[in-house]
């Protein structure tokens, strides 16, 4: 795990050699995550707000599969978890386990901006 | 570095609505040797896959949950199309996702590819569809090379053949580019014997047509028409004299 324990250094080890061992790319892919979670978190509490389970499910399944590429596996769970819920075409009682991938996301933020290397 | 579509090992069309995802698998993509195009969604993927005929690409790898049209759509469409049917599809599947992946197979997908992905694991997944697919386009290139000998002897019994037309199939290596080239050789023999026959057929209608004259002639000069006349003609000639 990463020092902040939010992150599965194992998955960034796989995600390295995906990315051909290029650092460039690999900071690139962290710059794109980073950004794609700010859009899909706000997508997620927006589609709560207004009761679309359909978008509220699609983007929890992108966060989620974002997440577990970045070895983010608690935020992973709690998106799966929100999926799997918003499938059945709801959005109640949804709003707890948003609220805890919210307050998730800093950390795991932090851990994968101190991956990157210090210009 | 991406490959260029010349040396690259197969053209592959990436469908995912996450951008992080399709740059990931465009770059392992293009490390491993293959081209990759990328597309956010089902409408955006039919429409590459039908900009031409026969489909620019050999592989696709689709996403299941897109906005839309997703994966499930897509790959029925992809599979009740007769120009893109036999395109091998990947469905790209979270590993919470297995039911999915078994319904995707059942639609006629040919494999599917857990995120987060594993490039040993794409690496054989494209390698074995696309080896499938070649040897599907190879059955299919000879089935149609057959057809057109089946043709060729149709043509043949027509008086139709053109040599040239069986060019590419004489050009093969194997058992049927050989019947092709036995098929050309016969056909030229028959077609030089049929020009012999002809050319002489030609000149005894010239020998039958100069009897025939001579025939006439003879008809003519022998008739007693002719020979009073030639009487006359002499008579004629004395008093003139």
């Amino acid at each position: 795990m990463t020092d902040n324990g939010v992150i599965d250094r194992s998955a960034l080890d796989a995600l390295m050699e995906t990315t051909g061992g290029d650092p460039d790319f690999f900071v690139e892919m962290i710059d794109v995550f980073l950004a794609d979670a700010l859009e899909l978190l706000g997508a997620m509490d927006g589609a709560l707000a207004g009761g679309d389970a359909g978008a509220l499910r699609r983007a929890a399944h992108t966060f989620k599969s974002n997440s577990r590429t970045f070895g983010a596996s608690a935020l992973a769970d709690l998106c799966q978890e929100i999926e799997g819920r918003a499938a059945t075409g709801t959005t109640d009682g949804l709003a707890p386990l948003v609220a805890q991938v919210i307050a998730g996301y800093p950390g795991v933020a932090t851990a994968l901006r101190a991956e990157r290397p210090v210009a | 570095m991406m490959a260029t579509a010349t040396e690259a090992l197969g053209r592959v069309l990436v469908v995912d609505d996450s951008v992080l995802n399709r740059r990931l698998l465009q770059r392992a993509l293009g490390t491993e040797g293959y081209d990759a195009m990328l597309a956010e969604d089902g409408e955006q993927a039919l429409n590459v896959l039908r900009s031409s005929v026969p489909p620019p690409f050999d592989i696709v790898l689709l996403d299941i949950l897109m906005p839309n049209l997703d994966g499930y759509e897509t790959l029925t469409t992809i599979k009740t199309d007769p120009a893109l049917r036999h395109l091998p599809v990947i469905m790209i599947t979270a590993v919470d996702e297995t039911e999915s992946a078994v319904r995707c197979i059942e639609l006629g997908a040919t494999d599917y590819l857990p995120k987060p992905f594993n490039v040993a694991v794409l690496r054989a997944r494209i390698g074995a569809s696309l080896a499938a697919k070649r040897l599907r386009d190879l059955e299919l290139e000879y089935l149609e090379q057959v057809g057109r000998v089946t043709e060729a002897a149709t043509a043949v019994e027509a008086g139709t053949f053109a040599i040239a037309g069986l060019d590419s199939v004489a050009a093969r290596t194997d058992a049927l580019g050989s019947l092709a080239r036995v098929f050309q050789r016969m056909a030229t023999e028959v077609r030089a014997r049929e020009e012999r026959l002809q050319q002489k057929v030609r000149e005894l209608q010239i020998v039958i047509d100069e009897e025939r004259q001579a025939k006439k002639v003879a008809e003519i000069t022998e008739s007693d028409y002719f020979q009073r006349l030639r009487r006359q003609a002499a008579d004629l000639r004395r008093i003139m004299e």
